[in-house]
């Protein structure tokens, strides 16, 4: 094992392990059915579920993902975190209730309801196989980081972080989960702190930092249809749209933390504390790295040339110091924890709703349930690491992977927004809609010109673009690719001069034959804080998928050449390496370094693939759906019905009536009744009648409703100040004696 | 016009439609009953949150731009 990092670092990794570990494991003895296992007890405060959202929402490699973006293309890597709230309306009046008050426990349980068995079973496989996909990604994801920060290697990492997520969610389950991303959030935070007050200081303050970023760096979007790996339309559409859709409505582990919630309302707090604040909070602390990169290039502290791809590791290094990077090592690993956790006891939920409650044992008590539900979550851990090899041995099943989420995603995101907002919607239509939907964008990845007109009519080209930038700060060598991917960086001649360089590409296509472009190189000079910078551009275009390629850099004044080659390897983000071989003689003699870049093709326009998805459903669903008889019994379950979710929910008429909250003494029963008593002035200040659904915590607010419980009020009583509940009732919400509970009226 | 307002108006108002076009909705179907102080609360924090979220990117946008 060749270790980087400090002692120091290791015993602050290893120390927070341990913390973890013994902190997880405590939340056991909350967990004492499967409502405790899989929702919390449906007992917890919006600020306790929001953040620990957080830590779900950052994985692992999002810190060296967004690093890289950040690098690249500016601020505007913030863009996936900030386009959200355009579809919350439909979540937060549409989706929230419905799946809460319909006590709809899985995803897969919905399309029972609302169509058929048929549809539930396909949603069922389609959801466990991404699932389960999802964990040995991450874990996959999650060795290649540790392997790349600390030279740990995979077959040692992933075990042990395996090993400490199971054990907590196994015993804890979603208690557990909530309560550990809770510190893991705070975790990423306070690194993404340290990185950012360590960072502005290396490059001298806010005020230089800035000064020191072009514009295209400082915006918040990237530019608006180019480059094809990170543009505005696609991001707009495939993130801001479709994405949010998808994350809100068919995301497993995130509707169960919604669930976890102790009511709608709390719910439609922690979605709007989570959006408005705390995810532009964690594209800052996901991103920042890279926004001071791309300072630090100017001020001279990073050479131009360097990988985009190592940069979160080059400024970490730079700007930390030994046991603060340990921290920072902790925080990463964190942030894959937390995003494991979640998926493994999604995972089990289903596996228990949908697979072995429904088709193995349909009648049992519910300790078994329990039971059942760890070994799941053993089973899906197991599982999970068994396909890391895979991942880590294979390409082509690491693309397999994506391609299947891409193919499963949009039909059943359409299916369920169908559902939910179109009463008319059939289950025939969703099951064949899915299923036409599904082979389209299948076929759609085979032959990915069919999404060009989609591409096309924002601007995109047929084939994919690769854009050269190279550029000379001050007097020093000329380099690149810095601004490979920023839009800004492709100019012509009407921002910047010809020079005497041409680079001329041939392209040997399955489609088009052979033939050869040629692109000009541009040059101009910018200043960046008073730094003047001499840019290169050459965009070459119309490079199609499946293409061969060979370049020649030719200098068309002395009839020099240079051959350029691709060298057909993929880099981490299944982009094309090409190298120029010698970008010395490029385009002026001056001492260089090999340049590296890569492009997309259009068949990896994949949000447009996502839009085109959605598109081929929606049409298949609606036509077959006009020709087919929609189900009669789906009250609670499409936006129109609520109420009646609402009744069902309460088991009696909806009060809706605001009221107070109000804190009592506790004065306990013996007994197993399923009723609290309230004192007459208490009922009036809840505005709660007999039958109410109440929620009784315990008045600490810092324990995010840990010690709670929903019960319906009984008749008033004038015997005191108190409230009067069974033992039982006392046992489950995991009160304290002589503690005061907090009352308010639910529904 | 720069670039950087072209996004952004793109964001915003085609964003818009769909933000308007939710809202609208799940009014009208009585998801969001107005009648209700806790709906109506909702609902103006939802419209508050756009028109922040469209301050900070304008003003985002002009400092990028301008200073």
């Amino acid at each position: 094992m060749n270790l980087m990092g400090t002692t120091i670092d290791y015993v602050i990794l290893i120390l927070y392990f341990v913390f973890i570990l013994a902190f997880g494991a405590y939340f056991a003895r909350f967990t004492k059915s499967t409502k405790d296992f899989f929702f919390g007890g449906q007992r917890f405060s919006w600020w306790l579920i929001a953040a620990s959202l957080v830590a779900t929402g950052i994985g692992s490699y999002s810190f060296l993902k967004y690093a890289q973006t950040g690098f690249t293309a500016g601020m505007s890597s913030t863009m996936t975190y900030l386009n959200d709230w355009f579809m919350i309306p439909l979540f937060m009046f549409g989706w929230l209730p419905i799946i809460y008050f319909s006590r709809i426990k899985s995803i897969p349980e919905y399309f029972d309801r609302r169509f058929d068995r048929r549809t539930r079973l396909v949603a069922t496989i389609f959801t466990l196989l991404y699932l389960l996909g999802y964990i040995g990604l991450n874990f996959y994801l999650m060795g290649l980081a540790m392997r790349s920060l600390l030279g740990i290697p995979m077959w040692f990492a992933i075990p042990v972080v395996a090993v400490i997520s199971a054990i907590y969610v196994t015993t804890g389950g979603q208690t557990a989960v909530i309560f550990t991303d809770l510190i893991q959030g705070l975790f990423l935070y306070i690194a993404g702190a340290i990185l950012l007050i360590y960072g502005l200081s290396h490059v001298g303050g806010l005020s230089e930092w800035w000064a020191n970023l072009d514009v295209a760096h400082r915006l918040p979007f990237p530019g608006f249809n180019r480059p094809a790996e990170f543009e505005f339309t696609g991001i707009f559409w495939g993130e801001g749209i479709v994405g949010t859709l998808a994350f809100t409505f068919i995301n497993q582990g995130f509707i169960m933390r919604y669930l976890a919630v102790k009511s709608v309302n709390e719910g439609r707090k922690t979605l709007t504390f989570n959006t408005l604040l705390l995810m532009p909070i964690s594209a800052v602390v996901v991103g920042c790295i890279g926004w001071i990169a791309a300072s630090m290039v100017t001020t001279g502290h990073i050479n131009t040339g360097v990988n985009a791809k190592d940069i979160f590791m080059i400024v970490a290094n730079i700007v930390t110091r030994p046991g603060i990077f340990g921290f920072v090592i902790a925080a990463l690993t964190a942030a894959l924890m937390s995003t494991i956790d979640t998926l493994i006891n999604a995972v089990a939920a289903i596996g228990i709703f949908d697979v072995y409650k429904n088709y193995i044992k349909k009648e049992a008590p519910d300790k078994h349930y329990l039971r059942a539900s760890r070994v799941v979550s053993i089973i899906a851990t197991l599982i999970g690491l068994a396909l890391v090899p895979a991942f880590a041995q294979s390409r082509s099943i690491l693309q397999a992977h994506y391609a299947f989420i891409a193919m499963i995603s949009p039909p059943m995101l359409v299916a369920i927004f169908l559902g939910v907002v179109w009463k008319r919607f059939t289950p025939k239509g969703a099951f064949w809609g899915m299923i036409i939907g599904g082979l389209l964008i299948l076929m759609s990845i085979i032959v990915p010109d069919i999404i060009v007109p989609i591409a096309r009519t924002h601007g995109l080209t047929d084939g994919s673009e690769a854009n050269i930038v190279f550029e000379a700060v001050a007097d020093g060598p000329i380099m690149g690719p810095r601004g490979a991917y920023n839009w800004q960086e492709i100019f012509t001649e009407e921002d910047g001069s010809p020079t005497d360089f041409v680079i001329e590409y041939e392209l040997r296509s399955q489609f088009d034959g052979t033939y050869t472009n040629i692109a000009p190189v541009w040059t101009r000079f910018d200043t960046i804080n008073g730094t003047p910078v001499q840019r290169f551009c050459a965009n070459l275009t119309e490079l199609k998928p499946r293409d061969n390629y060979s370049f020649r850099v030719v200098n068309r004044a002395t009839g020099e050449a240079f051959d350029a080659v691709w060298d057909k390897g993929l880099d981490d983000d299944k982009l094309p390496i090409i190298e120029l071989v010698d970008s010395r003689e490029m385009p002026e003699s001056a001492p260089g370094n090999v340049s590296r870049f890569g492009f997309r093709t259009a068949g990896e326009y994949s949000y447009f693939r996502s839009l085109f998805g959605l598109v081929v459903t929606l049409i298949a669903g609606v036509a077959i759906s006009l020709f087919t008889k929609p189900k009669k019994d789906i009250d609670g379950l499409s936006v129109g019905t609520i109420w009646a979710a609402k009744r069902k929910f309460k088991g009696g008429e909806p009060n809706e009536v605001a009221g107070e909250k109000v804190v009592l003494d506790v004065k306990i029963v013996s007994g197993e009744e399923k009723v609290v008593y309230l004192p007459r002035e208490a009922m009036e200040r809840l505005k709660a009648n007999p039958g109410d659904l109440l929620y009784i915590a315990d008045h600490r607010k810092r324990l995010g409703g840990l010690r709670s419980n929903h019960i319906h009020a009984g008749e008033a009583h004038d015997d005191g100040d108190f409230v009067i509940m069974s033992a039982k009732s006392f046992a489950e919400g995991n009160f304290r004696d002589n503690t005061p509970v907090r009352v308010e009226k639910i529904i | 016009m720069h670039v950087g307002w072209l996004t952004y108006l793109y964001q915003f108002i085609v964003g818009g439609i769909f933000f308007a076009a939710g809202v609208i909705y799940v009014i009208k179907s009585g998801s969001a009953n107005l009648k209700l102080s806790e709906d109506r609360k909702w609902v103006i924090a939802l419209i508050v949150g756009y028109f922040g979220l469209a301050t900070v990117f304008a003003v985002w946008t002009i400092l990028a731009i301008h200073s």
